[in-house]
């Protein structure tokens, strides 16, 4: 720099300096070294023994992390559509001019505002078969029902999806009602007078003109579906057995119970390229744009 | 943000007397949603107001015969975490120790990065603001072994200081971004302007930007609150056992506690740490929904 | 308590600004005299607001200097140039009230409570807001808070003024208002300023000189009355004036009984043009004419076919055409003159600039 600062500016930059050495430590450096150490056969203690990808054909060959991937998958499309579905149902009936319109948005959002704990807890409750949803009906007469899907290896996770929906779903209907004020009022105006069904309106114009809101939406949802982890802690433990396991939890087990580092960073670096394979297409729409507008 | 201004703007105004099987159909709709929403709330209050045995009688929607607070009393001060019986009262104000400084801390943060970000530009201000985005989408998972070696270099492993550092750190990228959307909006003469009057970097700051900024600090208020009371990971991480937040000591007395299970006292234990939270939202009304707007921008 | 000493000469000295490869301004050179009023002229992005802000310390220049009387302030904060400045956008601190954004400055600048007082009252006083000091900037016209904003620079008392297009925001009526009070005021005070705007009718009418900037460099120097009458390139002659001036491509015709200027159309004699360098034979030029140099006239020798007119109360604009030549004259409001007509005109021999189609400088 051959100009001199002036002090103020001198001042800006000492302020700055701490937040981009900050920056550069922990999301950067942190992150290289995470997956460094995924390449070395770190256990208890970190070390240097490069490995190559032993660690990544080991974490592939066990089965907790396999069930783990299976279960975000299925965790991701399940929650990620039926929050869509639902939150974009809930902000069209709220657009319908309802009356209570605030009383509905307000009951509709506050999942929202809860931590992953209270909600797992509320619904691990609920589902609890021998005194929830179960014995509830049962007690009520119709002794053969039956709905334990809490501990049922093979339905665990849908609960889990389901207490996920609820809590998000009032996220995508504040978005999308947000979005949905702002198509123009004449684009009604002319499908009136063209005399289009309303359902088609919204299938056909609407949910089109919500695109960047939609996928904002899947953005987000997808980045919480990545990050999962005190739902499934709170509402399952990752059970029965090991059939609600996922990815965040079984590095957080590994890093800090099992005492096996390496395993834990090949799984991290794999949870970071998930993350980056879903911001891909974000990043490429962002870039195209920019090149769009010189 | 303007969830309510544009009544006009979806269907078109017709003096209607009648209701029709349409609306009866939308309304249907939205109670039995509203009923789906309010579910677990509900469960939860009268559940922590029964008592054991009238909760194995197994009608989990009743409403309690007789309000009971003992389970409250028991949740809050004597509930049990394993070995240690305090109840939630311990994280609660380890929560609010937590959250007080760590709210200051990050907001300030935040505002001065996007400060800088706006009226400073240096060299290297668009990879730094890069990087900071990234930090918004990258997992916990990925960057916590390190940080937890670097901050036990430090000393700070499982302290106050660290974990507030922490959430200063995890909250960085959502206030940086925030503030410098809000300031770039700002018209750059009034910076220039108070340049000429004789205010330097921090003068601008705090007499002539700060003022300026109370719509952006509610919105960081209540995205941080609520962000920052119901993080369970890194409080369980970095908090160490003198900070565990109340959302870990919930989860631990519902969830680790031994012998009989006491639902009442779990549920009760669930409210009170859902309370803080709720309180804001319910307080805090239409700003939370520009709270949700300005973080979704991130995405 | 008005002291008119304040006052100070301002110098750039080869200043160059670059964003990457965009150069703002390129080894720009100006002495601005101690109390002149100068103007800088010139369209969006010339650079002129970059140079403005270079004064007042607000931006880096990439190279060159920036001297206020003997004292080198390129390395200096604002505060410390002994500048003040007036915005476009006002740039009033909203969330003070008037008298608030007056003392503003000065209670940066530690000034005693009682000396603040009396500055403002002093800038209220002048500029007539007295009894606006304990409004907000939010309740207040755009014509009052331009006010304030000059207010503002008033207290501090500075040598040098800058104005960032002060009056682009106000509608035309205010405008000229607040234009003859800024020249008073420049009276009053007898401080330098250094005024931006696009408008040359601002530039007209306040400067002492104007510099009129196109891509970081300024094209031409001079008063007023220089810049309008004798235009050193062809973009300052079309930028300034309105209508703007006719310009019209042809051949210098060197006879033994004269010089003249010819495209077909037209022939002009310019026997009386005073050139830069002697103009050749069959050397192809732009001619330059204003609108009020091109007159009806009944014994004119050109035949001038009068398409649309414009009313413009003081005077009429007269768009028409000689042959295929389009040309704009400028003519009394009484005049007969009606469109589609056929009328003869001449040319003021006082009036001709000749450019180079090439380089747009004068000839």
């Amino acid at each position: 720099m051959k100009y001199p600062l002036i002090s103020s500016r001198l001042a800006a930059r000492l302020t700055i300096l701490p937040f981009v050495v900050i920056a550069l430590t922990i999301f950067v450096g942190c992150v290289l070294w995470s997956v460094q150490l995924s390449f070395t056969s770190s256990k208890l203690l970190p070390n240097s023994d490069f490995v190559g990808l032993d660690q990544y054909i080991r974490l592939f060959n066990t089965t907790r992390w396999i069930v783990s991937l299976k279960n975000m998958v299925v965790f991701g499309v399940l929650f990620t559509s039926g929050s869509l579905v639902l939150g974009f149902l809930l902000a069209v009936f709220i657009d319908q001019k309802v009356r209570a319109e605030s009383f509905f948005r307000t009951v509709f959002l506050y999942p929202h505002a809860l931590s992953f704990v209270v909600t797992g807890l509320a619904w691990q409750w609920f589902l609890n078969p021998a005194l929830g949803l179960q014995e509830m009906v049962r007690v009520a007469g119709w002794e053969s029902f039956t709905f334990d899907w809490l501990v049922n290896r093979d339905f665990a996770i849908y609960t889990v999806v389901f207490a996920a929906i609820w809590q998000a779903s009032g996220l995508v209907m504040a978005l999308m009602l947000a979005g949905l004020r702002g198509v123009d009022p004449e684009i009604w105006k002319a499908t009136k007078i063209d005399g289009v069904p309303t359902w088609r309106v919204y299938l056909h114009v609407i949910v089109p003109i919500l695109g960047p809101v939609i996928f904002t939406s899947v953005i987000l949802l997808s980045l919480s579906v990545v990050k999962g982890y005190d739902i499934v802690v709170a509402m399952t433990g990752g059970g029965p057995g090991i059939a609600t396991e996922v990815p965040a939890k079984f590095v957080l087990d590994h890093l800090l119970q099992r005492a096996n580092i390496g395993l834990a960073m090949a799984g991290a670096t794999v949870m970071l390229l998930t993350v980056i394979a879903a911001l891909a297409p974000w990043l490429y729409l962002k870039h195209v744009k920019k090149g769009a507008n010189g | 943000m303007t969830m309510t201004q544009s009544s006009s703007t979806s269907s078109l105004n017709k003096p209607k007397k009648i209701i029709s099987k349409e609306r009866i159909a939308i309304y249907l709709f939205l109670i039995i949603c509203s009923l789906f929403f309010l579910l677990p709330l509900y469960i939860v209050l009268v559940t922590s107001l029964k008592t054991m045995p009238e909760i194995r009688m197994g009608n989990i929607m009743s409403w309690p015969e007789t309000w009971n607070t003992d389970a409250w009393v028991k949740a809050w001060s004597t509930a049990c975490t394993g070995l240690q019986c305090e109840g939630v009262s311990v994280g609660f104000w380890n929560s609010i120790k937590i959250l007080i400084p760590s709210l200051f801390v990050s907001i300030m943060s935040g505002a001065i990065c996007g400060y800088v970000l706006s009226y400073w530009r240096f060299k290297g201000a668009e990879l730094f603001f890069g990087i900071i985005l990234f930090g918004a989408f990258i997992p916990y998972q990925a960057l916590i072994y390190p940080m937890i070696k670097i901050f036990a270099t430090f000393g700070l492993y499982g302290t106050l200081p660290g974990i507030i550092l922490v959430h200063t750190i995890f909250g960085l990228p959502i206030m940086t971004l925030i503030f410098r959307n809000y300031y770039s909006t700002l018209p750059s003469e009034i910076f220039k302007a108070a340049r000429v009057d004789g205010a330097g970097f921090f003068g601008v700051f705090f007499h002539v930007l700060l003022p300026m900024s109370t719509p952006i600090l509610i919105v960081a208020v209540i995205l941080q609150v609520t962000g920052i009371w119901n993080d369970f990971l890194l409080g369980l991480i970095f908090g160490g056992r003198e900070n565990m937040p109340m959302t870990v000591q919930l989860n631990n007395i519902v969830n680790s506690a031994r012998g009989a299970k006491e639902y009442n006292v779990n549920m009760a234990a669930t409210f009170l740490t859902a309370l803080v939270p709720l309180l804001v939202y319910f307080f805090s009304g239409r700003w939370f929904v520009r709270g949700i707007a300005a973080g979704a921008v991130k995405g | 308590m008005q002291n008119n000493t304040n006052t100070a000469h301002v110098s750039a000295k080869d200043l160059s600004v670059s964003f990457g490869k965009v150069d703002v301004l390129k080894k720009l050179n100006l002495e601005i005299n101690k109390g002149e009023f100068l103007v800088l002229l010139g369209a969006s992005g010339c650079g002129k607001s970059t140079l403005l802000n270079i004064f007042a310390g607000l931006q880096e220049a990439t190279d060159g200097e920036v001297w206020i009387d003997d004292r080198n302030v390129t390395y200096m904060e604002p505060k410390d140039r002994g500048i003040a400045m007036v915005f476009q956008s006002y740039a009033l601190y909203p969330k003070m009230t008037v008298r608030g954004n007056l003392s503003f400055g000065l209670k940066m600048n530690k000034t005693p409570k009682d000396k603040i007082n009396e500055l403002v009252d002093y800038a209220a006083r002048v500029l007539q807001i007295e009894n606006l000091l304990d409004r907000k900037p939010g309740e207040l016209s755009g014509g009052q808070r331009q006010r304030v904003a000059i207010g503002r620079a008033l207290v501090r008392k500075a040598d040098v003024f800058l104005f960032d297009e002060p009056l682009s925001n106000l509608d035309a009526k205010l405008r000229s208002e607040l234009r003859v009070e800024l020249k008073r005021l420049h009276e009053e005070l007898g401080a330098t300023m250094i005024y931006v705007t696009h408008d040359q009718v601002e530039a007209l009418t306040l400067a002492d000189r104007i510099a009129v900037m196109k891509a970081g460099v300024i094209q031409q120097l001079g008063t007023p009355d220089e810049i309008y009458k004798e235009p050193a390139t062809r973009y300052v002659a079309q930028f300034v004036g309105m209508p703007s001036m006719n310009f019209v491509t042809g051949k210098i015709i060197n006879t033994s009984g004269g010089t003249y200027f010819e495209n077909g159309d037209i022939k002009i004699s310019i026997d009386e043009y005073v050139s830069k360098q002697p103009l050749r034979d069959g050397q192809t030029v732009e001619l330059g004419i204003r609108p009020e140099h091109v007159v009806l006239d009944v014994e004119g020798f050109n035949t001038f076919n009068v398409d649309i007119i414009e009313k413009l109360g003081s005077e009429l604009i007269v768009w028409g055409k000689v042959g295929s030549t389009s040309l704009t004259l400028r003519a009394e409001p009484e005049s007969s003159v009606a469109s589609k007509e056929i009328r003869k005109l001449s040319f003021k021999s006082s009036g001709l600039n000749f450019f180079d189609p090439e380089t747009g400088l004068r000839l």
